[in-house]
């Protein structure tokens, strides 16, 4: 069984130092829940560079290759039409439009991703760990099983960054 | 606070002044020789050294109006760009004593027998081109001087230049756009382009903020600004450039596209000139130059977090520049490029200038504006 503790602090600074005692502590940290962006957040918590700008340039690749190939294959092989005198295949005046299907195939294809690996879909019921951070709190969620949950050691961490509130919360209520 | 530290060693500072001495001497032998590409080398230089000193005054302006924190310790580099505009006003009032040389226009006999420069003669004649030549210089450096004072009034408690810098970006950024219809694009009085300004505004823009963070990372490396200027702060000028460079070939390709598609004879003249035998070459050169190397380079997080990169990509980019005004200056009257020593000797002791300027300056200010409402903002930049 999993144990939740959740603490919340009134400012940025408490939370940023928490989490960083928290990680040095061995603690797992599953999230960490703000009104607004907190820069240094992500160092603390030990997250990860984004892997999304990688998957933007695959779709951007394909993009620009359907791009140039589609106009190609329309203008060039499929129905040849003699425009202005231009030769069939004219690079210069297909690159506003491959240009324009890397734009949206790169911006689709990140924002489908981001959906679909965070798992933000309609009909998703939201977990919410504190109401007050839609306010005006900061608010940390530490995961661990049961039996090795230090609860002492976390009330001792959370007292010393001036935590307002703490609770511990079990899976399955 | 004065700087300390000596930014130049005695031996550095002889060899620019043996630089410059070289330049000005390839200048007066070089005039002698070949009075045409002389005078187009030094409409190179001198709209080389005014992009730079635009752009130094530009970020400043467009910091103060976009109210941004984070630029607040790297503000006096700028700061000290722009005392490198004043140079390039000398370079283009030389400009008069060459005027007949470069500037098809600027002979009466032959705009009497041509309808098509006659009808452009309201624009296009020697007395409205030095006096616009003064007005634009005047504005930007009178006006740009006083947001600097403001800046640096600003440690004793002055008000900010906010209202003022809105001022400048608006008439001056106007004039740079005239600025360029009048001293480079007039080289081929009947080709027109209406693009044309903002094409040379995008250049002055990367080359500018190639120059900034050449300075910054000597700065940080002499140990001025070390500590001061993170990493951070380098990372946001690279993806200014990152940005601007791609701006670059946007705009370049935009002015192409549409002469090629339309093909009118009057408007394909200035890309035939440039896309046949060694000139062609060199276009793509251009391109690669200006847009492929650096865009490749910068697309990746670390390379924009890299010091040593970032170096890389900012000569890279400064060649850029000089190749893409040599590209717009020199087929005009040139059908091969040419390229030797009067080229090599008056651009390097152009660049000695600059920087002998730029030191002097920066030197005589203290490196960081202590007192600036932003500072703290600033020195905790996160990114």
């Amino acid at each position: 069984m999993k144990i939740y503790f959740v603490v919340s602090f009134d400012n940025e600074y408490d939370l940023v130092g928490a989490t960083q005692d928290f990680r040095n502590n061995g603690f797992n940290i599953l999230d960490a829940y703000t009104p607004y962006a907190v820069h240094g957040l992500d160092k603390a918590m030990g997250l990860k560079p984004s892997r999304l700008s990688k998957i933007c340039f695959g779709f951007a690749f394909i993009g620009l290759t359907i791009g140039l190939y589609g106009q190609y294959w329309i203008s060039a092989v499929n129905w040849p039409i003699n425009i202005g005198g231009k030769p069939w295949n004219s690079m210069p005046g297909f690159l506003p439009i491959a240009f324009e299907t890397t734009v949206l195939f790169a911006g689709l294809g990140t924002v489908f991703t981001l959906l679909w690996r965070t798992g933000i879909l309609p009909g998703r019921k939201p977990k919410v760990y504190a109401p007050a951070v839609t306010d005006d709190v900061f608010a940390l969620v530490i995961t661990e099983e049961t039996n090795t949950f230090d609860s002492e050691k976390a009330e001792n961490i959370s007292t010393k960054y001036h935590s307002i509130e703490w609770h511990e919360k079990l899976e399955s209520e | 606070m004065k700087t300390s530290h000596l930014l130049l060693t005695k031996k550095q500072k002889v060899w620019l002044e043996i630089f410059m001495g070289l330049g000005v001497a390839t200048f007066f032998v070089g005039l002698f020789m070949d009075p045409t590409r002389t005078w187009s080398n030094i409409l190179l230089s001198g709209y080389f050294l005014t992009g730079i000193g635009f752009c130094g005054i530009m970020m400043v302006a467009i910091h103060y109006v976009s109210n941004s924190g984070w630029d607040v310790v790297i503000r006096r580099v700028p700061e000290a760009m722009f005392s490198v505009l004043p140079i390039g006003f000398i370079f283009m009032i030389l400009l008069y004593f060459g005027m007949h040389d470069i500037y098809e226009w600027s002979h009466a006999d032959v705009v009497a027998t041509d309808p098509i420069l006659a009808g452009k003669s309201a624009w296009l004649n020697p007395t409205g081109f030095m006096a616009r030549l003064v007005i634009y210089f005047v504005f930007w450096i009178l006006v740009g001087q006083k947001i600097i004072t403001k800046s640096q009034e600003e440690n004793s408690g002055g008000s900010s230049a906010i209202g003022l810098s809105a001022f400048w970006l608006y008439i001056g950024g106007i004039m740079f756009i005239f600025s360029s219809f009048d001293w480079i694009m007039s080289l081929e009085p009947h080709w027109f382009s209406t693009i044309f300004g903002l094409y040379n505004f995008s250049g002055m823009f990367t080359s500018g903020l190639a120059f900034l963070m050449i300075a910054l990372i000597l700065l940080r490396r002499n140990g001025i600004l070390k500590g001061i200027v993170k990493i951070d702060h380098l990372y946001e000028i690279a993806r200014y450039l990152f940005g601007f460079t791609t701006f670059w070939v946007y705009i370049w390709f935009s002015q192409h596209m549409l002469i090629w598609y339309a093909n009118i004879p009057e408007e394909t003249v200035y890309y035939i000139k440039r896309h046949v035998e060694v000139f062609g070459s060199l276009t793509i050169v251009n391109i690669l130059l200006n847009w492929f190397i650096p865009f490749s380079i910068l697309l990746f997080r670390k390379t924009k977090r890299n010091e040593k990169s970032l170096l890389i990509v900012a000569s890279i980019i400064l060649v850029g520049r000089w190749v893409d005004l040599y590209m717009m200056i020199f087929p005009p009257h040139y059908k091969i490029p040419v390229f030797g020593i009067q080229e090599i000797a008056i651009f390097i002791g152009t660049l000695s200038l600059m920087i002998w300027v730029f030191v002097k300056t920066f030197q005589s200010k203290g490196p960081v504006p202590e007192n600036d409402p932003f500072i703290d903002e600033s020195l905790h930049l996160h990114t």
